[in-house]
């Protein structure tokens, strides 16, 4: 597998995940409380899911964690803020 | 003309004028919106520090928006523009174009569509049926009203009147009791609270036709019950017993609710709306730039932050979709 089909089957992960949570987002778009789960759950696998693509890379560094734990964290800081008020 | 020093592979010190080479370890203006070309790092708008910061910002901004709904509920607050009157209005509108007559409002329907909106704050919950077994029918029979037919729609989380009439009349099982022709009379409540954690606008609307006949005697009574059903939760008293008092003094006149100058829900999606917008055209330069100028940086991908960041910005627009029906 090149280098490049490797990054799309990454990438493929991440579509599909997301994908599947937004579904449910939409599913459960009146019920707050699930939506909140939602999001934490979305964060988390983006967390989980990039820490493995640097692994897999080889490009595994403290900072980059540091990054996706940043972004994963920001996501669902603003959704929460926006949904509890 | 600028020197430059350079230290060869022997460790001797090559001293060098240039007028061309550029100091590129120095950060301009753009680079806090592009990658800097040398140090292979984002944008400083998106560096980890300004993330972080960022952060913070969320929890500032948000924090200071709940203070400020309780100290200035007129500034900043929650607010809907439903009322009783468009609502009833609406729905007597949508009866006309079916050729139906007008449904008189009523004050023990009224009432009963109050209490029950009062019991789902109360009893947590958002459903015809209450957890302990009530039926809509039992806060209308509370009210001495002895219905031949009787029937309710529920709503919440709505911005105006008009939406709320919509979504019932587009859905079968509500237009089935907004445009039944054994009607003949509806009562509305409209009433704020908090609702599993979080602030809520539940709207409920009673059908009924009275064995007895109309309790409404002329269009002052009902401009007075129209009045009076749209409330704050905590405005809430003790429920006056029906056996002790007639059924038009159960309608006590509340305070009426505070319109606030800035509505918190709209201006926090907005806020957060915004927000994503601007992550997302920061994270959209940095590919542009970075693939315009061959940077490789060794960071997280930007392509995946994109990704994460447009799905959150699909949800946002989610969550400022009206509400539900039941």
């Amino acid at each position: 597998m090149t280098e490049q089909e490797k990054h799309i089957l990454h990438y493929s992960f991440l579509a599909l995940g997301l994908s599947v949570l937004s579904v449910f987002f939409v599913l459960f778009r009146f019920d707050t409380r699930a939506q909140l789960i939602l999001a934490a759950l979305g964060s988390l696998y983006y967390v989980l899911w990039g820490i493995i693509h640097h692994a897999l890379e080889k490009r595994l560094n403290r900072l980059t964690i540091f990054e996706y734990i940043l972004f994963g964290a920001l996501v669902f800081l603003l959704i929460f803020s926006v949904l509890s008020l | 003309m600028a020197p430059l020093l350079l230290l060869a592979s022997n460790g001797a010190i090559i001293f060098l004028m240039s007028k061309t080479l550029p100091n590129h370890k120095e950060y301009s203006f753009k680079h806090h919106f592009v990658p800097h070309p040398h140090h292979k790092t984002r944008a400083t708008l998106l560096s980890h520090s300004a993330i972080f910061t960022y952060l913070l910002g969320i929890v500032l901004i948000f924090g200071s928006f709940r203070l400020i709904s309780k100290t200035f509920p007129g500034v900043l607050g929650y607010a809907s523009d439903i009322t009783t009157q468009d609502l009833l209005n609406l729905t007597n509108q949508k009866r006309l174009e079916s050729g139906l007559t007008e449904l008189r409002i009523n004050s023990a329907l009224s009432s009963a569509a109050k209490r029950k909106a009062e019991d789902m704050f109360k009893e947590g919950y958002w459903s015809h049926i209450s957890p302990s077994g009530t039926e809509p029918w039992d806060f209308i029979l509370r009210e001495n009203y002895d219905y031949v037919y009787a029937g309710e729609n529920l709503a919440k989380n709505f911005n105006t009147s008009k939406d709320v009439v919509q979504a019932w009349v587009n859905s079968s099982s509500h237009k089935e009791n907004i445009m039944n022709k054994n009607y003949e009379e509806i009562g509305f409540a409209v009433v704020n609270g908090v609702l599993d954690g979080y602030e809520t606008t539940l709207v409920v609307q009673m059908f009924g036709k009275s064995r007895t006949g109309s309790y409404v005697a002329s269009a002052k009574d009902e401009n007075k019950i129209l009045e009076s059903v749209a409330t704050v939760l905590e405005d809430t008293g003790l429920v006056p017993d029906p056996k002790n008092e007639p059924i038009q003094k159960q309608i006590v006149i509340e305070n009426p609710v505070v319109q606030p100058t800035v509505d918190i829900a709209t201006a926090s999606k907005a806020i957060g709306l915004v927000f994503v917008i601007y992550i997302v055209v920061l994270l959209l330069l940095d590919i542009w730039y970075s693939k315009r100028h061959s940077i490789f940086k060794l960071t997280g991908h930007s392509l995946a932050h994109l990704s994460f960041l447009m799905i959150t910005l699909v949800g946002m627009l989610l969550m400022m979709m009206p509400g539900k029906i039941l």
